[in-house]
């Protein structure tokens, strides 16, 4: 389990390190865009890809993290599975919340 | 639960202040933490204001002339004076290192403390226990139940691949500095012990790396170790437990 762990994080890492950088990009040139090719970047089809692929790998690294300093600095075992828990939720509830806006500006 | 507020015997005061009769012309000033648990007062810092040309030039030589001269209350470890035992290591001007191997001659100000995050025995000797038996739990040594008729033989290269590792004294200088070992030394193995369980993982002798690999597979033996580094760069032997570290968990990783 550690061991999956440890490989979800450095995999995670290497694949948000182009896509923080293309989004990067991406805001730095926004002031060229219109608001309706912003709109028709975000529900293309590999926008719809890029968001989904890019937002799960960022809260699954972001879950992990924080799991591991919730494991760090809680020793109380039983307050550190209720913290690291609240933290799945939190990220996950997130993840929904992507999907749920990805839907709602693609149906606008 | 990290805590946030600190006991009340953790509050250092400030101590002595040990001066020459004489006026020194090439002055050094050792600022020393003392705590002796049967007094049971608080730690402090105690001043000892030296003249260089007294002692030689090692932070050692500056204990022992305190020791044998000054204070001889002062309490510290040493043996080989030569950065081969590993006794002498303590946290002077902010860095852990061995204090037989530190030259202080261009040092007009010294504080010296005892390892960090250590259980303090009295003044500059922390309790080792723990960290002895993190160690003793990689199992360092040698496995292997193929009986030679005289040694186990090494080619050169597979020997080669010791080096960096064999050098270890086993200050805990690298264990002590590093930020996970503070908050997790009953679980993370530390630095050293790592660096230990590499090197006999690798050793082309033994037979057990498979039980050692997965005896490290572990959350908190193993995979608390967060690459800060400071371990590396605090090693007065220059050695890397650090590498060893990533080179252990690559190994796993690619079971």
């Amino acid at each position: 389990m550690a061991i999956l762990h440890w490989k979800l994080q450095r995999f995670s890492a290497i694949i948000l390190v182009p896509a923080i950088i293309y989004i990067t990009l991406y805001f730095l040139n926004i002031t060229n865009l219109t608001y309706s090719s912003i709109v028709s970047d975000i529900t293309s089809f590999w926008g719809i890809i890029f968001i989904v692929v890019v937002s799960s790998t960022l809260f699954m690294h972001s879950s992990l993290g924080i799991e591991t300093i919730m494991e760090d600095y809680i020793h109380n075992d039983s307050m550190q599975r209720f913290f690291i828990n609240l933290s799945k939720a939190i990220h996950v509830i997130l993840f929904l919340v992507t999907l749920i806006s990805l839907s709602m500006i693609r149906g606008s | 639960m990290a805590k946030f507020t600190l006991p009340i015997n953790s509050i250092v005061k400030k101590g002595k202040t040990y001066k020459l009769d004489s006026d020194p012309k090439n002055i050094l000033t050792v600022d020393i933490y003392r705590y002796n648990p049967d007094d049971g007062s608080n730690p402090c810092i105690d001043t000892y204001i030296l003249d260089k040309d007294n002692f030689g030039p090692m932070a050692l030589d500056v204990l022992l002339y305190i020791k044998n001269k000054v204070d001889s209350t002062l309490s510290f470890r040493r043996s080989c004076r030569e950065g081969i035992c590993g006794s002498c290591s303590m946290n002077i001007n902010g860095t852990n290192t061995l204090a037989c191997i530190l030259n202080i001659a261009e040092e007009s100000h010294l504080k010296i403390y005892p390892l960090p995050h250590m259980p303090v025995v009295k003044d500059l000797v922390p309790d080792m226990k723990n960290f002895y038996k993190q160690y003793e739990s990689i199992k360092p040594w040698l496995i292997n139940d193929n009986k030679p008729k005289r040694e186990h033989l090494q080619s050169q290269a597979d020997r080669e691949k010791l080096d960096g590792l064999i050098e270890c004294v086993l200050c805990a200088c690298c264990s002590t500095s590093c930020p996970s070992y503070w908050w997790n030394s009953d679980k993370y193995l530390g630095p050293a012990s790592l660096l230990h369980a590499y090197r006999w993982i690798i050793d082309s002798r033994d037979t057990a790396k498979k039980e050692r690999l997965s005896n490290l597979a572990d959350k908190f033996k193993l995979f608390r170790c967060h690459t800060i580094m400071n371990c590396t760069k605090t090693c007065p032997k220059n050695l890397n437990p650090a590498k060893a570290i990533s080179h252990i968990k690559t190994m796993l990783a690619s079971e």
